[in-house]
């Protein structure tokens, strides 16, 4: 059980005349997700059509060609299959919270989604997702009035209380300061350890990427160009210069240093420990 | 000369000290950074700036003149601010309406204003979009035209409140671009949490908690790491490889050390 | 999404229309609709409609643009028609119809309705073509003989003048919206709005700040494409929240209304507030004067169509009142 993408190709605009040429936002992607502990970071430039994909892993949006095999359910161009257990299975969490919180407490607004797909106790299940998200005690506040960081915790709450079994989310976290950001990555990673779901985020990011990632989707004007490991993605430069993606910090850095003190070693590091352990390999360490 | 003076500033909100007695000179010329988490203060700070919040005590000046009620139309024409939403702050239907605005409500002949917008919307290479809505724009091209449209009436001191945090990389790039061909020619004030911003800049100050914790050159601030980390601000990788480094003994330790300061400020 | 599309129903080509002082097409529009009303002959209405077909032609609009505004209005002219037609009883009789309206008769129209409804899960296009059908079979069987017995006969009559009165009404109807067609497919909303400001200036002396009104119609227009793509996006997260217009008791639909609603006044909210520091900080001072880099100026043409225009009324109004 996944999901399962066979040439699939999605145009937002069809014209009635069929003469004239369909501006394809995605073409012929071929793509398999695993239901469990799959990490994936979707990158690409803007308009390449990162968010249009991911809207058609939960059927926002349906494919104009092929066909998208859904835990079960086949969605194709004309389908009038009941979308909602699909939206109930593949949760997305939008860019922004201030697009679904509306309700009076945190607490409504995480059991919204709940009710909606038909949860028998919607009270509980939001607590738990709360409780997930470390913001129990936020549960009888307004929604308003929290920080950026603390909204999207309600937003991803808000999803995860219908407990998808696929977790998306787009660009999570767009604006937040550096190490509001890294909290909140950490997080996630979490939910992924211990409760093994697949989370696939859209990211602009490559220290994102590197550092939280186990596998990599590289798009570029709508074709899917990488499908592969972070580790490989890193190594293969022509795939780097051809989608105009950017090397983690610390690789970079690593590459400087290579360049400068013109010594071989490995830059291919993704944490600032793993760094300089590679450098103490290559230069030693002096003895006192 | 300076051309901001802040003396004691204290600004309340709700039941809180956004800027808690914050006193700062800023010469003409310069280009500070003001480095801090969401909450510090630094964008409660630039809204007393321009006027748009009124502090519980002390005083700003401007030019040398003191920020008041009557003073703050003739002192807002010597300070453009460019905000963080590219959409919330693109007032015209179209990018030529956009960069009028100012130039409209100080009542510029509309001969000059047709002037001034060419040559501002080439100077963020924006001259061909004149006639676009906003809505075909990409994030990065809405806060260019912001900042034409706020270059255009020739202020002396440009600001930039988190210019870049909601842009994608590309939009950072030509928003940075613009930034950097500026410095020099005004005085530049950028308030971002980014740490790379920072290092165009000739002054840094990092605030916390409506407080100013350190001032210094680029080099200086980004030394103090424990002052950083404290003030939840993020220090760049190879800082943080540079203090591994320096606290071993690896060989070969001093030119590793050059090097690492070196590309810190390759960006 | 193009912006272009949602921006009213301006039509972007190059002709003589598009390009006159958007004051002269309004203050044109407005006498010539009084010039429409006036004329009651239905020789000037026709001519009227083919002067007015001129002009669309010269605009280079394509006719398809029109049809459609028409189309909007076709009910309510294909009602109005009937109305006249069938109840206004002024005249002579032309024509007598008689019906009879029998058991069996009832059963045909409950047929009809039934298949009718059927039909309309099938095909959108042609409901009121069918509809249309159906009525005229219905009354058709009424004039025939049929099987079972008579619950009631009736007559329809129809009086030249009530068939005069139709076709006055029907050119009047299309003259106007053509006309206002004209007007909105070739003028694009933020000049209309210029326009209407220098227009309605003369306002200030009785108080009424014209300046903060035209400020805030161009705000509108500059984030009604905005607005409408940030009610997709909200439709979109609360789809993925498992909200479904299709499903769902009254309670449950007021709740889904809400959840699109709030957030758009959230975003709303704090966007006015971010825009109202933007222009303060950029000197905006309502009410207060300022210059403007969209100038609107008469040239040779405005004149001449407005003295035209004025020609045209003061004929028509002789006409009326000389024939």
């Amino acid at each position: 059980m996944g999901i399962k993408l066979s040439e699939v190709s999605f145009a937002y605009f069809v014209p009635k005349n069929k003469k004239k040429p369909i501006h394809f936002t995605l073409k012929n992607i071929n793509l398999n997700i695993n239901s469990q502990d799959e990490f994936i970071a979707i990158a690409g430039h803007t308009g390449s059509g990162k968010s249009t994909l991911v809207q058609l892993l939960n059927a926002l949006n349906l494919p104009t060609k092929g066909e998208i095999e859904i835990f079960g359910h086949i969605v194709k161009n004309k389908s009038k299959i009941k979308l909602k257990p699909i939206r109930k299975t593949v949760g997305l969490v939008f860019q922004f919270p201030e697009y679904q919180i509306f309700e009076e407490t945190v607490l409504k607004d995480i059991m919204f989604g709940p009710k909606n797909f038909g949860a028998s106790d919607p009270e509980t299940v939001a607590r738990e997702a709360a409780e997930i998200m470390g913001i129990t005690d936020l549960l009888e506040r307004s929604p308003f009035n929290l920080s950026g960081g603390q909204m999207r915790k309600v937003a991803i709450a808000g999803i995860l209380a219908s407990k998808p079994e696929v977790l998306i989310l787009d660009e999570p976290t767009a604006g937040l300061d550096p190490l509001a950001k890294d909290e909140f990555l950490t997080f996630l990673k979490k939910i992924n350890d211990e409760y093994h779901k697949s989370i696939i985020i859209i990211t602009h990011d490559m220290d994102t990427v590197s550092k939280y990632a186990k596998r990599v989707l590289v798009l570029k004007e709508g074709e899917l160009m990488y499908d592969g490991s972070k580790t490989e993605l890193f190594k293969n430069e022509k795939i780097i210069s051809e989608c105009n993606l950017d090397y983690p910090e610390i690789v970079k850095v690593m590459k400087g240093l290579k360049e400068k003190l013109k010594v071989d070693f490995d830059e291919y590091q993704y944490t600032v420990e793993d760094a300089f352990k590679e450098l103490k390999r290559v230069f030693g360490v002096a003895h006192e | 000369m300076k051309i901001i003076e802040i003396k004691n500033l204290s600004f309340k909100y709700q039941k809180l000290y956004a800027v808690k007695n914050l006193s700062l000179d800023i010469e003409q010329g310069e280009f500070v950074c003001i480095l801090g988490h969401n909450g510090s203060g630094k964008s409660t700070l630039a809204k007393l700036i321009v006027g748009l919040l009124k502090a519980n005590s002390g005083s700003i000046y401007i030019d040398g003149i003191e920020l008041t009620e009557e003073t703050v139309d003739e002192l807002r024409k010597k300070i453009g601010i460019v905000f963080q939403n590219p959409d919330n702050q693109f007032v015209g239907v179209t990018v030529k309406d956009d960069i009028a605005f100012a130039l409209e409500n100080r009542q510029v002949e509309r001969k000059k204003m047709v002037e001034l917008i060419d040559e501002f919307s080439k100077l963020v290479s924006m001259e061909k979009f004149l006639e676009h809505n906003p809505e075909d724009l990409s994030g990065g091209e809405k806060q260019r035209v912001a900042i034409a449209g706020v270059l255009a009436a020739k202020p002396e001191v440009v600001i930039f409140d988190e210019a870049t945090s909601m842009l994608d990389p590309k939009g950072v790039r030509e928003v940075i671009k613009v930034i950097k061909d500026l410095k020099g020619t005004k005085t530049i004030i950028s308030i971002t949490h980014n740490l790379a911003e920072a290092l165009l800049a000739t002054k840094v100050i990092v605030m916390n908690d409506g407080e100013i914790v350190l001032v210094g050159t680029p080099e200086e601030v980004f030394k103090e790491k424990q002052i950083l980390k404290d003030s939840k601000l993020d220090i760049l990788e190879s800082m943080k490889l540079l203090e591994l480094i320096e606290n071993s003994n690896i060989n070969n330790k001093e030119k590793i050390e050059d090097v690492l300061w070196e590309l810190s400020y390759l960006k | 999404m193009n912006s272009k599309m949602i921006l009213g129903q301006y039509y972007n080509v190059d002709s003589w229309i598009h390009r006159l002082d958007p004051r002269t097409k309004l203050i044109s529009l407005f006498l010539l609709m009084i010039g429409i009303f006036i004329i009651s002959d239905i020789l000037l209405l026709t001519i009227a409609l083919g002067l007015i077909l001129i002009l669309v032609i010269s605009s280079k609009v394509p006719i398809t643009r029109f049809l459609k505004s028409l189309k909007i209005m076709a009910a309510l002219l294909i009602f109005t028609m009937i109305f006249q037609v069938l109840f206004n009883t002024q005249g002579t009789i032309i024509q007598s119809y008689q019906f009879d309206m029998k058991i069996i008769n009832i059963a045909i129209i409950v047929g009809l309705l039934i298949v009718y409804f059927l039909l309309g899960k099938i095909t959108k296009k042609f409901r009121m073509f069918t509809f249309l059908v159906f009525v005229v079979l219905a009354m058709y069987l009424q004039t025939i003989t049929l099987p079972t017995n008579s619950l009631f006969t009736y007559q329809i009559n129809i009086y030249d003048q009530g068939l005069e009165s139709a076709v006055k009404v029907l050119l009047r109807i299309i003259n106007l919206i053509t006309l206002s067609s004209l007007l909105t497919l070739s003028t694009k909303p933020t000049d209309m709005s210029n326009g209407l400001e220098s227009i309605t200036k003369p306002l200030k002396y009785i108080g009424v700040n014209v300046s903060i009104l035209a400020m805030m119609v161009s705000i509108a227009l500059r984030f009604i494409p905005t607005l409408i793509n940030e009610a997709n996006r909200i439709l979109k997260a609360q789809a993925s929240r498992g909200v479904d217009f299709q499903e769902g008791n009254l309670n449950d639909k007021v709740k889904q209304i809400v959840s699109l609603l709030i957030p758009m006044f959230v975003i709303s909210y704090r966007r006015a507030g971010d825009l109202a520091n933007a222009m303060e900080a950029r000197g905006y001072i309502p009410g207060a004067m300022r210059t403007k880099i969209n100038e609107l100026k008469y040239r040779a043409s405005d004149i001449i169509v407005i003295v035209s225009t004025i020609i045209i009324l003061a004929g028509t109004i002789v006409l009326k009142y000389a024939l």
